[in-house]
């Protein structure tokens, strides 16, 4: 897997739910939900769904086309996709006086984007300083439409972030970025900073830090909302001896969902949660979900079949009185 | 699986329906019936499924051939050709599509299809008829998940209606052929989708159209037909197109996770079939 890959993916997974940044306004969190008997499921699929899935979006459900389902990573998605044509953006990009900028109109597959690159130091490669902007119009991405923008800071780079050694470091910002399908349109607002450190083919640690971002929804005349506050996550991909790679993910945060009333639960990442290119769903790992008076759940995976233990302590007392088993595809 | 024990709880209640059905033509006769006919026919259809999203883009093709059964019982009453039959179809079909991340990916899909139908059919002249025929169709469509990428069953439920018209082109003292041309339709039917981990889902289908053509061969006279047992061939070509259905909110514990709507769909089958008729 390259590593440049893996940064991004998880980077942009975070984006993709992201919000308040950009103009948009501060998600407004209705309190902290209270976990009991009859929610504690839901709120680990709240929470998994949000906080692992966007973290590693090869976690996302992936099935055969027959219905056409909604996708709720496509903004991620196609802001990895435009990740390694960077390079190529910037050496394309015209040698102005310090400080211009140069727009092109790129076509997608139906509609098009504008390009904006600023190479600051006039050198045609992307370093420190650099920014990038991208603004979709009608854009045309496996199947949805994309409208809004996303911006891009380089605040360091060394090495060639198309190769497997290089870092970098940057801010992006979504700025009400919009997927439509045909069950409906998503937009993202997301305000974060990301770094990676790619030391060779597999060997990567990616760090990502977000204040707030939100995803907002309406699907079949449905709106819904989910929101990551005060977030960080991070993930680290170390080679296997006999091919491969293995992925520890940690994710920790603040976060509400209309699923939960627009309630919150604090997830905490106990232990990193493990996979390897050939089983990509996490076979060790331990994370909390807390909500109001510490009632909260504990996930573990690793259980029989790969399932993950979900256990309710609704009043706080550290005693873990109920729990269910389900599957990954459950959760995330 | 659900969706299986209840197209076989169709089928045979569809059977018993026709045996029942055709018990009640052969025992009661009334005198404005005539004679009452039974018909089997076995065959095999060249099914083609495709799917196109509101960009026009394919979406995903299936294409496989499926053993069809046919049973139905025909009585003239009140100077109409009466016919209620069932058509079911199984078998699987090769799955060339994409995976909802985009990526292009083969597999296959098993298919259990059930109509039960009824028409009505009027001689006009010597050698032409005119028909109608309403008709309720059961589609389970399984599709097989590949690695990572899961599979999940379907099934689809709505009526269709047509009208008809039939021409004797050849007839023999023993022989005769026939072709008939359909076009027909239906309002939008319902289809239940069981995603992996979700909640199951009813998705409202659109609006559906067709046109079949189809040829007879068969060993029963024209005029004056002897009780007993007959032959007959068919060729049978139909082309459906269902419209895009509305979106429908996908829930996971009660939970909003997504939605989905089932695309533009069109069908088109080939049915070859021979079958065996008893008059009384």
């Amino acid at each position: 897997m390259r590593n440049s890959a893996v940064c991004v993916g998880v980077a942009l997974a975070l984006a993709g739910c992201g919000g308040g940044g950009g103009g948009s306004p501060d998600p407004v969190v209705a309190g902290p939900v209270q976990v009991n008997a009859a929610n504690y499921p839901l709120v680990a699929q709240e929470s998994v769904s949000t906080a692992l899935a966007v973290t590693d979006s090869s976690l996302a459900l992936n099935v055969l086309a027959g219905a056409q389902v909604s996708r709720e990573h496509l903004a991620l998605d196609f802001a990895r996709a435009q990740i390694p044509r960077l390079t190529a953006w910037f050496a394309s990009a015209q040698r102005l006086v310090t400080g211009a900028t140069t727009t092109t109109t790129v076509a997608c597959e139906t509609g098009t984007m504008d390009v904006t690159i600023n190479d600051v130091n006039n050198n045609q490669q992307p370093d420190a300083g650099d920014t990038f902007s991208l603004v979709a119009h009608n854009c045309g991405y496996t199947g949805a439409s994309l409208n809004g923008s996303l911006a891009f800071t380089l605040n360091s780079v060394t090495g060639d972030p198309n190769t497997e050694v290089f870092s970098l470091a940057m801010a992006m910002t979504l700025t009400n970025l919009t997927v439509t399908d045909a069950t409906g349109s998503v937009t993202s607002n997301a305000s974060l900073t990301a770094s990676i450190a790619s030391t060779g083919f597999n060997s990567s640690n990616f760090a990502i830090n977000s204040s707030s971002y939100t995803m907002a929804g309406t699907r079949a005349n449905v709106s819904y909302t989910r929101t990551l506050s005060n977030f960080s996550a991070a993930q680290t991909i170390t080679p296997l001896a006999f091919g491969g790679y293995r992925s520890a993910v940690t994710a920790n945060g603040t976060i509400s969902s209309s699923g939960l009333d627009g309630k919150s639960v604090v997830f905490a990442t106990l232990a990193p949660f493990i996979s390897t290119s050939g089983q990509p769903l996490p076979t060790s790992g331990q994370a909390t979900a807390t909500g109001a008076g510490g009632s909260k759940i504990r996930l573990t995976a690793g259980q029989a079949d790969n399932k993950v233990l979900i256990e309710l302590d609704a009043d706080g007392n550290g005693s873990y009185e109920a729990s269910q088993l389900r599957s990954w595809a459950e959760l995330l | 699986m659900t969706s299986s024990r209840t197209w076989r709880r169709g089928r045979f209640g569809g059977l018993f329906l026709g045996c029942a059905l055709s018990s009640s033509f052969a025992q009661a006769q009334a005198p404005a019936c005539g004679a009452v006919r039974l018909d089997a026919t076995l065959g095999q259809v060249a099914s083609r499924w495709q799917e196109h999203d509101n960009q026009r883009r394919e979406l995903l093709l299936e294409t496989g051939n499926l053993a069809t059964l046919g049973l139905g019982v025909q009585a003239e009453c009140f100077g109409l050709d009466w016919q209620a039959s069932l058509h079911s179809a199984q078998g699987r079909r090769d799955y060339a599509g994409r995976s909802s991340t985009g990526a292009a990916i083969q597999s296959s899909s098993g298919i259990e299809q059930t109509e039960l139908r009824l028409e009505l059919r009027r001689d006009v002249a010597p050698q032409l008829w005119l028909a109608g025929r309403l008709g309720y169709q059961v589609l389970n469509r399984t599709l097989a998940g590949v690695g990572a990428v899961q599979g999940y069953p379907e099934q689809y439920r709505y009526w269709r209606g047509a009208i008809g018209a039939g021409h004797r082109l050849w007839q023999g003292a023993r022989w005769q052929l026939q072709g008939e041309a359909w076009v027909g339709g239906g309002p939008a039917g319902r289809m239940t989708l069981t995603l992996p981990a979700d909640d199951p889902a009813t998705l409202t289908l659109g609006n559906s159209a067709h046109a079949a053509l189809g040829l007879e061969w068969r060993s029963d006279a024209a005029t004056e037909p002897a009780a007993g047992w007959s032959w007959r061939l068919r060729l049978d070509h139909m082309v459906e197109q269902i419209e895009a259905g509305s979106p429908q909110i996908l829930t996971r514990n009660g939970g909003v996770v997504g939605a989905a709507l089932q695309p533009k769909t069109r069908i088109s089958s080939t049915t070859f079939g021979a079958g065996l008729r008893y008059r009384f």
